[in-house]
């Protein structure tokens, strides 16, 4: 899977819509959907807080995430990526929120379940574009909004290549806004040895973009 | 560029210089982050010897910034390298204070003024994003124009550096969103930990605020919290009504944009969203902006066009809402959920959340967060008023409305001469076919036109004795009221009869002949309405059902004629009204749906046409008393509203047309029905204007029956609303209506509307004569009610509102003699109206005041039992009373 470039991506994903017979075809939504799994898993990383990780693994998400996606595929009216990848992060935001909510029990007016959920909600809340996307068939698209999309998309790809400990350092720092300093201390290292493990890691990420064609 | 291995990088630079770029890099991607970028070129201008591996690093940094932005991250990493370039322009940041959808806020220190102020910065993702740009700039300009206190000023807009940024007036203190966490917070710790009842010091929180509270004195606090939100809904509402006039809607009103600063006064921030109306050129139309939970329905549902400065007032509702009950108005796990609560569901009312939260402010937020437009205010200054009014105070309402009190049967009468007054239409129809030819009018060719004069004239003709005996009969009555078809008690029945036939044999003659088929629907809408009239619901539903198929019929062939569609329309409506005045309260709002969808789609093809627009609103008031009926009090103030509205409208457009006039007055009763316990004052306004439209339109007819029937009704109301809050007014003001009333029985005996509305008006006399402690007189007035009651539930046994009315009004003497002291009789009384009301309760399981009604009269009759010590007796009543409340708890 390494390697495919960003636009074979798009036109495979854009294929796949535009079939007549795309609700029939379970198989070729499976492959179109395991294109996105590490999209999605840096997207449920990046919402779920180091309190809430303990309890919920990314990887369920996405899972519970694609199997609704297979269920409600279709209700799915659109008939372009970006609206098929607004429609999976909705999802996915809506399991995380749903997950949220049976983990703190409905019963106990649970402060941290408010505060948890409002966070998450938060999100869903002030991303205008995504509330857009999700609601209205906005006729225009703007092409550089695609394009980010797609870099991202990549960006995911190639993280989830990464050595184990050089994804661990980008997402504690760059999707969780950690500083060096609670990296070093997540990640049990000193803080100097943190920011040359980064060093490396950007290297090597840009690297593979590079090669990419993205960068 | 070629592709550079990392390792390469990496491994040309000694230890000492790798460790300086990794610094070097975190600077710049931390100020990345800040939206206040290190400007890139300076960057490598200060470390020459770092300029290649800097160059082949920032592209990913920027690349994973916007990742993060992207993808959600919650903060900027509060760098180790503290020295961030503060400095842009005339400004030195100090702190970062929020992050908003659209930008980063700082407190920054303007240097050449020496002031303190809030810096908006872009971030540096969107500038690249002409849209995202353009929205950044409307911003400054939006607010730029406003000149409020509430409404925090710009002071100017700039870039530098490839930086945007403008500068606001800086706010210290907090957004509400903050506050209402705080206080959820707040009273979830009282709960758990059951703080002993010791008062503490108020903290130094802004004046608004009242301290931490006592348990023991939580309901002083309480009321003090819902006068301060009253209060900062007054500000925000005062704000906004000066950026709507200002022409500017904000469209993204929410806690978090209202700031609370330390002296308690609020401010209304973040005109991001902000449409300007003047700037056409920035379409910000298209895509669905905001923030999904205080999003008014229009703006939810994508209808842009539909979005205007009634928006803002919908979502200050929608935040005084969560102001109050520190919940959500609504609460989905996605937009499309969202989208269905906001445009289906009413948010759970504030009181029944937390019973303290007082009425009037209820009232308030409901009407402010209507789903239609047209029956939220009009303007946010409107609404300001209404919270000033409820902090200014009023008399507390006296009791919750009880069986011992008067009810609002009365109303009824109101949707039937409604009826009647489009039934009158029909019947000048009917009377005028024999002259000349309705069908040629609905036909477009004028040859077949006259062909069918013809015919009709021929038929007329031969028709002429029967239609003539029609005529005849009811001809004195119609000439003399010109109002429905009275059927006169001793000779109804053959009347009844007699007419069908006539009817009959109209029909037998019209038979084979299609072109007729027009007048043999009129004619079985005619004798629907008969039957109506003279209560029979059964044979009444069959000819509504005839005459709408061949309607419809009609329609479909001629081409959806929009003539026919309106007759359809009108025996929705009529049927609608009937099935309501039976208790079949599903069906009727079935009726009414199917009336009110016809009536709509010919307002909005025909929107020059009064007459739709006034069928339309007959229909909208018919449904707002079908809510009513069945207690759902938002839908009819809702639909209540509408119909206002819409009669206005067309009252302003067409002033000399008296019927407009008329049935804006029964909106306008109507809906001060409905408002009787819960807003006194909308109340009494909208009785008022009620009164002075019937007060112009009897005047000027001084002949016409029916406005002196209404006006007497409206009058009755009046001594009911004057009577609740205890002005010695009313007893004259009902005394006047009653002797109104009795004429117009002399005058028109056979109308059973008029007798209705004398029992009910001596009831409510007999109401506020018990209230006042005269028992003698209040049960000589229920008594004269009580024998009208009679004879018309005898008479007319399917019409609910005639035997609830005889329950009510045995109760309340019953209430009489307890007084007095004659258990005995008493518990006759009630004995006698729980029978009555339960045969009401049989015919129609869904209406909510014979309920309520019969519940009260059991309790009564169940205390006089245990008092004249037939406690076997009273416990079986107590039982049922028990089976009804388990019944009703649903």
């Amino acid at each position: 899977m390494g390697g495919a470039s960003v636009s074979n991506v798009s036109e495979r994903v854009q294929l796949f819509l535009l079939r007549d017979d795309r609700n029939l075809d379970a198989n070729g939504l499976g492959s179109i959907l395991q294109l996105y799994w590490n999209y999605l898993h840096l997207l449920a990383e990046a919402q779920l807080d180091r309190r809430l990780r303990v309890r919920f693994s990314p990887s369920d998400l996405v899972q519970e995430t694609f199997l609704e996606a297979h269920r409600d595929f279709p209700q799915f009216r659109g008939a372009t990526e970006e609206e098929f990848l607004a429609w999976l992060r909705q999802i996915l935001v809506h399991n995380l929120i749903v997950a949220v909510r049976r983990h703190f029990d409905a019963g106990k007016r649970d402060v941290r379940r408010e505060v948890s959920l409002e966070q998450v909600r938060s999100q869903m809340d002030t991303s205008a574009l995504g509330v857009a996307a999700a609601l209205a068939q906005d006729g225009t698209s703007p092409s550089d909004r695609v394009q980010r999309e797609e870099l991202l998309v990549a960006l995911a790809d190639d993280l989830s290549e990464l050595p184990q400990d050089y994804r661990e350092v980008i997402v504690l720092r760059h999707l969780q806004g950690c500083s060096f300093a609670e990296v070093a201390q997540r990640m049990d290292r000193n803080e100097g040895a943190v920011r040359m493990l980064w060093l490396r890691a950007i290297g090597q990420l840009r690297s593979r973009l590079n090669e990419r064609g993205v960068l | 560029m070629t592709a550079i291995a990392d390792d390469d990088i990496l491994q040309t630079l000694p230890a000492e210089q790798r460790e300086h770029l990794a610094l070097v890099l975190d600077q710049y991607l931390a100020s990345l982050e800040r939206s206040v970028p290190l400007p890139f070129d300076e960057l490598v201008a200060q470390h020459p010897d770092l300029a290649e591996p800097l160059r082949w690093y920032a592209e990913s940094l920027r690349l994973l910034c916007l990742a993060g932005d992207h993808l959600g991250r919650r903060r900027s990493a509060e760098s180790s390298a503290d020295n961030w370039n503060r400095q842009l322009g005339d400004y030195r940041l100090v702190r970062e204070v929020g992050r908003g959808g659209m930008g980063v806020v700082y407190e920054a220190e303007q240097v050449s003024l020496g002031r303190r102020v809030a810096l908006k910065v872009l971030p540096f993702a969107a500038v690249m994003d002409e849209k995202q740009l353009a929205r950044f700039t409307n911003e400054a300009r939006a607010a730029a124009q406003l000149n409020h206190p509430n409404i925090v000023p710009v002071y100017g807009v700039g870039k530098e550096r490839g930086v945007h940024y403008f500068s606001m007036q800086f706010i210290d203190g907090q957004a509400l969103d903050r506050l209402i966490q705080e206080q959820r917070e707040r009273r979830a710790g009282e709960k758990e930990t059951r703080a002993a009842a010791a008062v503490s010091t108020p903290k130094e929180a802004p004046s608004a605020w009242t301290g931490d509270s006592s348990l023991g004195g939580s309901s002083l606090r309480d009321r003090e919290y819902y006068r301060a939100a009253a209060r900062l809904g007054v500000q925000a509402a005062e704000a906004l009504h000066h950026a709507h006039e200002m022409g500017v809607v904000h469209r993204d009103i929410k806690p978090s944009n209202l700031l609370l600063d330390s002296k308690g006064k609020l401010w209304i921030t973040d005109f991001g969203l902000a449409r300007v109306s003047a700037d056409t050129n920035l379409t910000l139309s298209g895509a669905v902006l905001g923030t999904a939970r205080y999003m008014s329905p229009e703006q939810a549902s994508g209808k842009t066009h539909l979005v205007d400065h009634r928006a803002d007032i919908y979502a200050l509702g929608i935040t005084l809402y969560e102001l109050l009950t520190l919940r959500p108005a609504f609460d989905a796990s996605s937009p499309q959920q969202f989208l269905r609560q906001i445009e289906r569901d009413d948010p759970t009312p504030p009181r029944r959340l937390n019973p303290a939260i007082p009425a009037d402010l209820e009232t308030v937020i409901q009407k402010a967060t209507a789903k239609q437009r047209e029956s939220r205010y009009e303007t946010a200054a409107e609404l300001a008023e209404d919270l000033r009014r409820f902090l200014e105070g009023r008399p507390t309402l006296a009791r919750r409305p009880t069986l011992r009190d008067r009810f609002r049967k009365w109303t009824h009468r109101h949707a039937t001469l409604v009826a009647a007054a489009a039934a009158l239409l029909l019947v000048a129809f009917v009377a005028a076919a024999v002259a000349a030819s309705l069908v040629a009018r609905e036909k477009q060719q004028t040859a077949a036109a006259l062909r069918t004069a013809q015919r009709q004239l021929e038929r007329a003709e031969a028709n002429y004795q029967q239609a003539r005996r029609v005529v005849d009969r009811y001809g004195l009555r119609l000439s003399e009221e010109l109002a429905g078809i009275p059927g006169a008690e001793p000779v109804r029945r053959e009347l009844l009869e007699d007419s069908w036939r006539c009817y009959e044999a109209l029909l037998a003659q019209t038979q084979g002949d299609r072109s007729l088929r027009a007048e043999q629907a009129m004619i079985h809408f005619k004798a629907a309405e008969i039957a109506s009239q003279l209560g029979d619901v059964g044979r009444a539903v069959q000819q509504y059902s005839a005459a709408r198929e061949i309607f419809a019929a009609l329609a479909a062939e001629e081409n959806a004629a929009a003539g026919h569609r309106s007759h359809q329309a009108l025996c929705y409506n009529n049927l609608g009204l009937l099935l309501a005045g039976s208790g079949r309260i599903d069906e009727a709002r079935e009726a009414y749906r199917q009336a009110e969808d016809l009536a709509s789609d010919l307002c909005r093809e025909d929107p020059g046409n009064s007459l739709y627009g006034w069928r339309l609103a007959l229909i909208l008031t018919n449904t707002g008393l079908l809510h009513s009926q069945g207690g759902n009090t938002v839908q009819a103030d809702a639909w209540y509203g509408r119909a206002v509205a819409l009669l206005e409208r067309l009252v302003n457009q067409e002033p000399r047309r008296d019927e407009f006039r008329k049935d804006l007055a029964v909106a306008y009763n109507n809906r001060g029905a409905l408002h009787r316990a819960t807003n006194p004052g909308q109340a009494a306004a909208d009785n008022a204007r009620a009164l002075e439209l019937l007060e112009q339109l009897a005047g000027r007819h001084q002949e016409r029956l029916d406005y002196q029937a209404e006006l007497a009704l409206c009058q009755s109301n009046q001594g009911v609303l004057l009577a609740e809050i205890g002005s010695a007014a009313a007893l004259p003001v009902l005394q006047r209506a009653i002797a109104t009333q009795q004429q117009l029985v002399r005058k028109a005996p056979a109308r059973v509307a008029y007798r209705r509305d004398l029992a009910v008006s001596h009831n409510n006399l007999g109401r506020v004569l018990l209230d006042g402690g005269d028992l003698p007189e209040a049960d000589r007035a229920l008594e004269q009610a009580q024998a009208i009651f009679e004879s018309l539930a005898a008479d007319y046994p399917e019409t609910i509102e005639y035997s609830a009315g005889l329950g009510g009004v045995l109760n309340n003497r019953g209430t009489i003699r307890e007084q007095q002291g004659d258990l005995t009789a008493a518990a006759a009384l009630f004995e006698q109206a729980a029978e009555h009301l339960n045969r009401t309760r049989e015919l129609s399981p869904d209406a909510v005041e014979p309920r309520q009604f019969l519940a009260q009269t059991l309790q009564n009759y169940a205390k006089t039992l245990q008092a004249l010590e037939r406690n076997d007796e009273a416990r079986r009543v107590l039982l049922q009373c028990r089976s009804l409340a388990s019944e009703d708890g649903r």
